[in-house]
């Protein structure tokens, strides 16, 4: 049997960890998945990222095996066809939101419970549990009642207890829902860094940005039952190809616009009379005249006094300040309507005329409609 | 109004408050001690009687064991005793199956549970003599069973199975089907997700569904007066003795003292393990 700190000590595989194609899942009458498709790589660690009924969840419970879905032209996990296979007959394991420990079950019986079933030995059982929880830094609480544990030492047994069984793919749903802002970024980094240390394939499903851009080798954006896009963080933090990933990504800043030329990447739009000067996110460039929205990020916005406008800039009034405390949210009313600046120092007075400007490869400029 | 009026004004309001919190658990604490009395001195007082001489006096005195001395003498309730346990075992025993198999499905319905859990509580409310001739009418007139042990458990049954149910939900309601989900998910079949999670998280809902079964069972009379056919159960043979007014009378005293202690003994055994569940 594979040792867990070397998952693919005793396995070759070619194959993607997941390959699911053309994925639909009603709800009577509610899309949850429409033709939703997607293949994972072996050990990388994928973010399915939404709102709340983005269906999200939805996928990552057809992956899981909890619901059947309507119609899915392929759905692979390591090279098995595992449509019509329930979850218990799937090489994939959860973390879940809610953790799901066994109350009734001490630490070290939780984390065994899936070696118990595959019918593995005790003195087997109690080795490789207690090499996950030293793995999860817990070494000590083999013999503890989950009742005892805090909310942070509950999400570790959980994880060990997933991965004690070497899955093929662990599914983690919202891992860090229920714990407070401080773990929540330590154990961002520690998921990650386990991640890495195993070479296991990791999906996770958050609606956290922050998280999907601190965690993912690749993030999928899903909204209303469809992924939108499918990228590298930068790509969709910087690059976002619809309208929803861009405002999804705190993009507060989105213009439509006519496009006026193209040249390569670089995409001139009119907006309102105004040109917007950024990169094409999509595939293809765009036709000339076509409709295009353009999305700046406030924290690469430059506001300078006037009269220094810099040649992609704007002018604009201060509204107002919202003191953030790393940075300061100013809201100023331009002539393509109101655009917020994160500022660090300097923050204007009310009323004062400044400068709004960034650089063209900070502005993404994408098509409006369908997601490429 | 000036602040020194106001704050007054609001001292007053706190003392009349505290006064009406003090009246408040005065007349709790006397409800309490009345309704417990009121419950608990008959019983008392039969046990008082039960070791009297002359018990049917209705005063105790010149204190005796010679009745419960009687009891093994005269040894007429034995049989009706061994064919009571019986008939409790077996009612305890399906209250335990079916409430299982009802509880741990109903809290999980989405559409229906409400009409349902009323449909299965209504026989509470339904007189246990109309029940009886219910039963009596229906399955031995119309579809002939014969009257005795079996009609017998099936009347306590369908008393029992109503309060068995309850006991069951009271655990089953708070169980948490995501674990089901998790042992699946850890590659555990249907049948040791039932065994290895439900089974050990319901225990004390089956425990508690099988005591109420027994215990209803034990000591039913009315539904069992019409049903018994020429079977005897416990509480036929003393309601019978007693309305008899016989000489033998006063061992009915020791033997429903006995029963008393016997049955509250069971009830806050249940009732103490169903708790400690719910709580962990």
């Amino acid at each position: 049997m594979a040792n867990i700190l070397h998952p693919q000590a005793s396995v070759e595989f070619s194959c993607p960890a997941l390959e699911a194609i053309d994925i639909v899942h009603r709800y009577g009458s509610v899309t949850a998945l429409d033709h939703v498709s997607l293949a994972v790589e072996e050990g990388e660690f994928v973010t399915i990222l939404g709102p709340s009924g983005s269906g999200k969840t939805t996928l990552l419970r057809v992956i899981g095996g909890f619901e059947t879905p309507t119609s899915a032209g392929r759905l692979d996990i390591a090279g098995v066809d595992v449509r019509g296979l329930p979850a218990n007959h799937r090489e994939v394991a959860t973390v879940f939101q809610h953790y799901a420990l066994f109350p009734h079950m001490t630490v070290g019986q939780n984390v065994e419970y899936g070696l118990k079933v595959r019918g593995v030995m005790p003195a087997g059982r109690r080795r490789q549990a207690e090499e996950a929880l030293r793995l999860v830094r817990l070494s000590d609480k083999y013999n503890r009642q989950v009742h005892q544990l805090s909310g942070g030492e509950k999400q570790r047994v959980a994880f060990a207890r997933a991965l004690v069984t070497e899955p093929r793919i662990l599914l983690l749903d919202e891992p860090m829902g229920a714990l407070d802002e401080k773990l929540r970024r330590e154990m961002q980094v520690e998921i990650r860094a386990l991640q890495r240390e195993l070479k296991a394939t990791f999906i996770q499903v958050t609606h956290s940005q922050e998280e999907a851009l601190t965690m993912s080798d690749r993030i999928a954006v899903m909204n209303r039952g469809r992924i939108e896009q499918l990228g590298t963080p930068a790509e969709i933090f910087d690059r976002p190809a619809t309208r929803f990933v861009a405002s999804f990504m705190g993009m507060t800043n989105i213009y439509d616009g006519t496009v006026r030329a193209v040249d390569g990447k670089t995409v001139r739009l009119d907006v309102a009379g105004h040109i917007l000067c950024g990169l094409w996110t999509g595939p293809n460039s765009p036709l000339i005249g076509s409709r295009a929205f353009a999305a700046i990020h406030p924290q690469r916005v430059a506001i300078n006094p006037l009269p220094d406008g810099g040649s992609f800039g704007l002018r604009g009034q201060v509204q107002s300040a919202a003191y953030r405390g790393a940075h300061t949210d100013i809201v100023l009313e331009t002539a393509i309507g109101d655009f917020t600046a994160s500022v660090g120092g300097f923050a204007p007075v009310g009323g004062t005329e400044v400068a709004v400007s960034w650089h063209p490869e900070d502005c993404a400029i994408g098509a409006i409609g369908e997601a490429t | 109004m000036t602040a020194a009026t106001f704050d007054n004004f609001a001292h007053r309001a706190a003392r009349r408050e505290a006064r009406l919190i003090g009246i408040a658990i005065w007349l709790t604490l006397i409800a309490g001690f009345g309704i417990t009395t009121l419950i608990y001195a008959p019983v008392v007082w039969l046990g008082v009687l039960s070791i009297s001489s002359d018990p049917l006096a209705g005063l105790p005195g010149s204190f005796t064991l010679g009745w419960y001395y009687g009891l093994f003498t005269d040894t007429r309730w034995l049989h009706p005793l061994i064919v009571s346990l019986e008939i409790a075992v077996a009612v305890s025993t399906l209250c335990m199956i079916s409430a299982t198999l009802v509880g741990r499905v109903l809290p999980r319905l989405k559409r229906g549970r409400a009409p349902l859990l009323a449909a299965f509580l209504l026989p509470l409310v339904v007189p246990g003599i109309v029940v009886g001739i219910d039963v009596f009418i229906y399955y031995k007139m119309f579809l002939t069973l014969k009257m005795g042990i079996w009609s017998l458990i099936l009347v306590h049954f369908i008393w029992a199975f109503p309060f068995a149910l309850i006991g069951m939900l009271v655990v089953s309601s708070r169980f948490d089907v995501r674990l089901l989900e998790a042992a699946a998910d850890l590659g555990a079949s249907p049948w040791r997700r039932f065994w290895d999670i439900e089974r050990p998280l319901l225990t004390s809902g089956v425990v508690t569904a099988g005591m109420f079964g027994f215990l209803l069972s034990l000591t039913e009379l009315p539904r069992s007066i019409f049903v018994a056919g020429h079977t005897q159960t416990l509480p036929l043979f003393t309601w019978a003795e007693t309305m008899s007014r016989g000489s033998h009378v006063s061992l009915i005293y020791c033997l429903n003292t006995i029963i008393a202690i016997v049955s509250i003994a069971l009830s806050v055994l249940s009732v103490w393990l169903l708790g400690r569940r719910v709580k962990s």
